[in-house]
């Protein structure tokens, strides 16, 4: 009985054990001492000097980490309101397209696959104040009064920044949400179109009640992207002019590796990380009230 | 069957052992003895990290490395890294203890973390033992940003120097003089504006290429040129000083003047942008560092001008000073250092990169060297650059002087980042000179 018992621990053991171990080490152990981290000063080379709260009181008047902060939850509002839609739409459009169905969906995914460094330098050309299509379109289109520096303005340049991501992920939530479409039992469509519903009533009261579960998978995977969203903001401006297309990622970086503060740039990590929990369980509230 | 599952798994497990023990082991052939072609450094591997690039320097260096290897044995694990991200790799390198044996890096306050960690290997102890390099081949102004706390920890790698250029096709287009005091550069400017032309192609990018500009008008002043001198002393940093809010007041005058591109940061941000921006012809007068020489074209050369750098009228000091320093060094691990096996390897490596490379790119026009043994060998009528041979001629006519660089002689890294964030600001004219001074001032606060 005792030798029965002994044998059903070692499949458990050999195959959940050392991807315990890994996680453990990767992901708690490492999560932990960013916390730990965060409560020091510390540049990575010298022995870390216990600081306490510091950095988490310094952020509360850190007019640098206001304007940050600002952009990450403006970046996961306007997200929310674009891409969620889109990918919804988009992926009913699709469900609902017979022709040329394969070629609009690598249309519609090609974005995704491509390098993100690449995005942001053909996006950072086609803003490109001088010899940019988008001013000279705008000169064109007889609209030079809004020409701008598109890049070096800061009232403008968050927003530019967002296109770039936009562009590039849409096409992820068009696909996810296509693929929720697709299980979706014809018998269902078949029924609203026998009793006379239009395509827009079918996609509303059919198609987007019952993506209700992947419409939360793609906010959750839309939020945590937004608070650690970096390439497209690096690669374009810096994050700058000072830190005006900063987001929470970039911020973290220049703090951490430019600046050699590690102390400082482990705070902010912890912070990206609880504004992800806080927003992700948020949503996850909202879905379920609903429900 | 039984037996032969175990005689299996036996196997497997030997052969897996094996080939992990194998794989652990190093490549290289630690008995000390030397190898049968009798080369010195065969068996002895060195990482090396340049800062090399797509430059055409660059090239000649893995060219001539790979001759060097051959010839002397040496196995070099080569781990190249491209302009400021450097900063990040020696960063964490560092953290996790695994600082590559040499490597390219920047002096000041860039490499003081280091220094103050004692991560640095004596370089004095290199220099008693090189055969080409001596420490008397550097002056003292190049030795200067080289040494903390009396110590030379890092060597000079090579010079740089400024330039101000003006398009003269331009210039005699609108009927304009090249302008030799600040007022004249603000006339100038305001008909290139008019004309739809950008009168300067300094932008601003991560500090890139704006703090070099913004430190020339600072050193206007001899109070300027001390009070660069005063910040690598942490106890006497600040911008709250004259020559600095001047500056600072100075640049807001010139974005709101236009005399800048509008899109300070996306078509002139940064070096390389900010060359081509001359080179296309969307900018009438070019400043830019030597290590940019080599991207103009022929043509752009041909209708170009050197100038002094505008006087302003307040200034106390003659015109012949520019920006132009030991730009960056060569650096060795302590750790590297301390391992006998590794040193005399080291030492071969150091040698043959501050005298043969050096001399190589000295020669094609890439560099200004800094070893004064070695300018004599250069042939300056005969550089491959023709910019470089007509800067480093007219630097020599005018009797130019270097002056000190407010980016090498912060105190750290962080003061130095936010230096350079503010001076994006300034440019794009979000903030104000005097609201720059004081993110500036905040910076020193926040992080002595």
């Amino acid at each position: 009985m005792r030798v029965a018992k002994k044998k059903r621990w070692i499949p458990f053991v050999v195959f959940v054990v050392p991807a315990l171990l890994v996680y453990t080490y990767f992901i708690i152990y490492s999560i932990g001492n960013t916390g730990y981290y965060s409560l020091t000063q510390w540049n990575a080379i010298s022995e870390p000097k216990y600081v306490g709260m510091k950095y988490y009181m310094d952020f509360l008047k850190d007019k640098d980490f206001h304007m940050v902060l600002r952009n990450s939850l403006l970046n996961v509002v306007i997200s929310l309101i674009v891409q969620v839609p889109a990918g919804l739409i988009g992926g009913y459009l699709l469900y609902r397209t017979r022709r040329f169905y394969k070629l609009y969906r690598f249309l519609i995914f090609i974005p995704v696959v491509l390098s993100a460094s690449a995005v942001a330098l053909l996006f950072t050309l086609i803003f490109h104040a001088e010899f940019g299509p988008v001013n000279a379109l705008l000169d064109w289109a007889g609209l030079s009064h809004l020409t701008h520096s598109w890049l070096s303005d800061v009232k403008v340049v968050f927003y530019v920044v967002m296109i770039p991501m936009t562009y590039q992920y849409i096409g992820l939530y068009v696909i996810i949400q296509l693929s929720g479409m697709q299980s979706i039992s014809e018998d269902v469509i078949e029924s609203a179109t026998i009793d006379g519903a239009s395509s827009f009533r079918i996609f509303w009261n059919v198609v987007v009640p019952m993506q209700k579960g992947v419409t939360m998978m793609c906010s959750v995977l839309i939020i945590s992207g937004c608070f650690k969203a970096f390439e497209h903001s690096y690669i374009m401006t810096w994050g700058g002019p000072g830190y005006s297309s900063s987001f929470l990622g970039v911020y973290m970086y220049m703090e951490t590796f430019v600046k050699g503060n590690y102390g400082k740039g482990s705070a902010i990590a912890m912070i990206i990380l609880v504004g992800t929990l806080a927003c992700t369980m948020a949503v996850q509230r909202i879905f379920r009230e609903e429900e | 069957m039984k037996m032969r599952k175990r005689i299996l798994s036996v196997l497997l497990t030997t052969a897996m052992l094996g080939t992990c023990v194998m794989g652990c082991s190093s490549g290289s052939d630690d008995s000390g003895e030397k190898s049968e072609s009798g080369k010195r450094f065969e068996g002895v591997t060195l990482r090396f990290a340049p800062n090399w690039g797509t430059d055409p320097d660059h090239e000649i260096g893995r060219k001539m490395l790979k001759e060097f290897c051959d010839e002397t044995g040496l196995n070099i694990e080569l781990e190249e890294i491209a302009g400021d991200e450097m900063k990040n790799k020696i960063s964490v390198d560092a953290a996790a203890d695994n600082l590559p044996d040499v490597w390219q890096y920047w002096p000041g306050c860039v490499c003081k973390d280091l220094a103050d960690a004692g991560l640095l290997a004596d370089c004095s102890e290199y220099l008693e033992k090189s055969e080409v390099i001596a420490k008397d081949h550097f002056s003292d102004t190049v030795l200067a940003p080289c040494t903390f706390d009396g110590e030379l920890l890092v060597l000079p790698r090579m010079g740089a120097s400024g330039v101000l250029m003006i398009n003269t096709e331009i210039f005699k287009k609108y009927e304009l003089e090249a302008p030799k005091t600040w007022d004249d550069l603000m006339e100038v400017s305001k008909v290139l504006r008019e004309n739809g032309v950008t009168p300067l192609n300094v932008g601003s990018k991560l500090g890139n290429p704006s703090h070099f500009f913004y430190n020339e008008l600072v050193c206007q002043f001899e109070e300027g040129v001390q009070d660069v001198n005063n910040l690598l002393d942490s106890s006497k940093t600040t911008f709250k000083t004259d020559a600095m809010e001047y500056a600072a007041n100075k640049i807001e005058e010139m974005v709101k003047a236009g005399c800048f591109a509008d899109d300070v940061l996306g078509s002139t941000g940064d070096w390389a942008p900010s060359c081509a921006y001359y080179d296309e012809g969307y900018a009438a007068m070019c400043y830019t560092f030597s290590w940019q020489f080599a991207s103009f074209s022929d043509e752009t050369l041909e209708k170009s001008e050197i100038i002094k750098i505008p006087q302003i009228a307040e200034t106390d000091r003659a015109d012949n000073h520019m920006q132009g320093t030991t730009n960056d060094c060569w650096c060795i691990s302590k750790k590297a250092w301390e391992d006998t096996e590794k040193q005399e390897a080291i030492t071969a490596l150091v040698d043959f990169l501050m005298w043969d490379y050096t001399k190589e790119t000295a020669q094609g026009g890439y560099i200004i060297t800094v070893d004064s043994e070695l300018d004599k060998l250069i042939d300056y009528e005969a550089l491959d650059s023709k910019l470089m041979s007509d800067v480093l001629q007219w630097r020599t006519d005018n009797n130019i002087e270097a002056d000190p660089m407010i980016w090498q002689s912060l105190p750290n890294l962080a003061i130095q980042t936010d230096y350079c964030n503010a001076l994006d600001e300034l440019w794009a004219g979000t903030i104000t000179g005097a609201e720059f001074i004081e993110k500036c001032e905040t910076s020193v606060k926040d992080n002595l």
